[in-house]
């Protein structure tokens, strides 16, 4: 009798600590999602107003004029389809290119030993360091009139190219592991390949493979999760980009120089102030829909299955 | 003679470290481009005074250390920005370091809403970014229009001080859990990218590890300190350098947006840069300490 009863109070006291654990969870990330979603919430609400709910002070959460006028008229400003289409292109394409050159580079740096290697990774934190505005203009002058060691100027004209308001500095950038935060990139691979056993490559070693073999085929496989958040954050990061789009490809239409427009709209003074603030709210939706559309498609790799293929304990 | 310095060549070590520059050539190059060129130049402009010329290019007179005596001696701003900085760097970086820690082993574990909570908490990065809050704050200008939208996104002060206006409660309690739950959003939106890359480290920690431990009778909280620990330590580095950048160099950092203005409004690049390079060198010292620091509690597997 005191035996079922002593199993009953074991049974309470492990499922009363797994409940409580589980309601202190859910009470930490409601206040958290309250913290984050409520602005946005109001935004998203505000949206759909006319400007007579605006400045209708009973209005607060739903509009008494319910419009899709605002969404549409910035969907058209924004050019929607045309812009996301050129912005996915392009962002999809640094980033693809800024996660293989990290991670190729981190893994060099994380596993071989040569005279540099500790200045790359001190180079790799100055990158991030360095405010923009220092980076801005040797860089911007090297590819305004780019010269390659006076070697274009002699087949033209004793005149440099300049590659502005083209993809190719970006991309440049992006191979050489320049662009935004691209050395946090690195530092995240080389950290991350300095904590997987070397007995993997040497495994490999000695069944014949060389370095870039025993990289492809053995490390590459088992990165996945790290260049998947490094793929997120270079694609955000690109995405929201100011600074290099507006250096480089200041006249293109990514949306982050598009979207920057909507503040400027005048309309020939036909577009008042509370209108237009409508409108940039209704920007905003469009800038960052995206962004959460990939990031509920990355965040499932982020689950524990990645398996070193071959280690064991 | 020859064969046996051809014998050296090929040794191991010297095949390793001709991969080692292959590998990170790409880096090497990108070093002297992005990083060795420009801090060069801004070098030279620091001890310079810089006059744009009207047909392109400069103007440099050397003027030793003036700028420097200038900035710290004459500005009557710029020290104390230095010095507000490197405070608020030093009191949130533990604090963002410790919470996205806990959060991203929350995280990690199994249970119901989980893809929905590490939705949630990426929200911060996108929202807080410079582009959405410029959209945004432009707008806010208009004093028409403050009243209803002070519901700035990522900023979350306001709309929280909005919606306990609406609950009418006294102004006292108000500002008090307007103040304190917009310290919460600072970390949550500084907290973002190390949960991600915390996250990610835990997710690389092979099962197997965890199985064999499990085994051999090692409870959950020994398991966390001996096996989650060390196996992320190598993320945790890499979110503390992370943290202490970010904190310096954010949208909005008071440091930052005084060079850019003494650049480009004022177009006092040698003032400028000077600033920049005093600003670089102590953030470079302070995560060449940190790093040295915490890089020797760090296991590598290596």
């Amino acid at each position: 009798m005191s035996k079922i009863k002593q199993v009953r109070i074991d049974y309470l006291k492990k499922n009363g600590l797994k409940l409580f654990i589980s309601i202190a969870r859910m009470v930490l990330f409601a206040l958290l999602a309250f913290v984050i979603i409520y602005p946005l919430f109001r935004e998203i609400t505000t949206m759909f107003m006319m400007p007579e709910d605006i400045y209708d002070s009973s209005v607060t959460y739903i509009p008494k004029h319910f419009t899709f006028d605002n969404v549409v008229l910035a969907a058209r400003l924004l050019d929607v389809g045309n812009t996301y289409l050129i912005t996915i292109l392009f962002t999809t394409t640094i980033a693809v290119i800024q996660m293989l050159s990290s991670t190729v580079v981190g893994y060099g740096l994380a596993r071989f030993k040569f005279k540099f290697n500790t200045f790359l990774l001190v180079f790799s934190i100055i990158s991030i360091v360095l405010p923009p505005v220092i980076l801005q203009i040797p860089i911007y002058t090297l590819f305004r009139n780019f010269r390659l060691f006076g070697l274009i100027p002699l087949l033209n004209n004793g005149e440099g190219i300049s590659f502005i308001n083209t993809p190719i500095p970006m991309i440049f950038l992006a191979i050489v592991c320049g662009g935004f935060r691209c050395g946090f990139y690195v530092l995240i691979m080389r950290q991350y390949y300095r904590t997987m056993p070397i007995e993997l490559e040497e495994a490999a070693y000695i069944d014949g493979a060389g370095p870039f073999k025993a990289f492809v085929r053995v490390m590459l496989p088992s990165s996945v999760t790290m260049m998947i958040t490094i793929f997120l954050f270079s694609f955000v990061w690109t995405w929201l980009d100011m600074t290099y789009t507006d250096l480089f490809m200041g006249e293109s239409s990514v949306i982050s120089n598009v979207a920057r427009a909507l503040n400027d709209i005048q309309d020939g003074g036909a577009v008042d102030a509370v209108s237009r603030n409508l409108i940039a709210y209704s920007g905003v939706l469009f800038v960052i829909a995206p962004l959460i559309v990939l990031y509920l498609f990355t965040q499932k790799y982020f689950v524990q299955s990645i398996e070193r293929s071959g280690l064991v304990g | 003679m020859k064969l046996q310095k051809k014998a050296r060549n090929r040794s191991l070590e010297a095949t390793r470290r001709k991969y080692g520059y292959i590998f990170t050539s790409p880096f090497i190059l990108g070093a002297i481009v992005t990083v060795i060129y420009p801090i060069v130049q801004s070098i030279v402009y620091s001890f310079c005074d810089v006059n744009a010329k009207p047909t392109g290019g400069v103007d440099l007179t050397l003027v030793g250390f003036e700028n420097y005596h200038h900035i710290f001696f004459v500005d009557p701003d710029f020290g104390l920005l230095l010095y507000n900085t490197i405070l608020s760097t030093l009191t949130n970086v533990p604090i963002v370091v410790i919470f996205s820690f806990f959060l991203a082993s929350v995280l990690n574990t199994e249970f119901k809403g989980r893809g929905f909570a590490r939705t949630i908490l990426f929200l911060p990065m996108i929202l807080n970014s410079g582009l959405v809050t410029s959209i945004l704050v432009a707008d806010r200008l208009d004093d028409s229009v403050v009243e209803k939208s002070s519901a700035e996104v990522g900023k979350f002060s306001g709309a929280f001080a909005d919606f306990l206006q609406e609950l009418n409660i006294g102004t006292g309690i108000t500002d008090l859990l307007t103040s304190s739950v917009d310290n919460i959003s600072n970390i949550l939106a500084m907290s973002v990218i190390p949960i991600i890359v915390m996250l990610a480290g835990l997710q690389s920690v092979s099962t197997s590890i965890y199985e064999a431990s499990y085994v051999e009778g090692a409870t959950k909280w020994e398991v966390f300190w001996k096996i989650s620990l060390p196996m992320v330590s190598p993320m945790i580095l890499v979110s503390v350098v992370y943290c202490i950048i970010d904190s310096f160099t954010a949208v909005g950092n008071k440091v930052i947006e005084e060079v850019e203005t003494k650049c480009f409004t004022d177009y006092n690049f040698g003032i400028g840069s000077a600033m920049a390079w005093s600003y670089l060198l102590i953030i470079l010292i302070l995560v060449a300490v940190v790093f040295l620091v915490v890089n020797k509690r760090v296991s590598y597997s290596d």
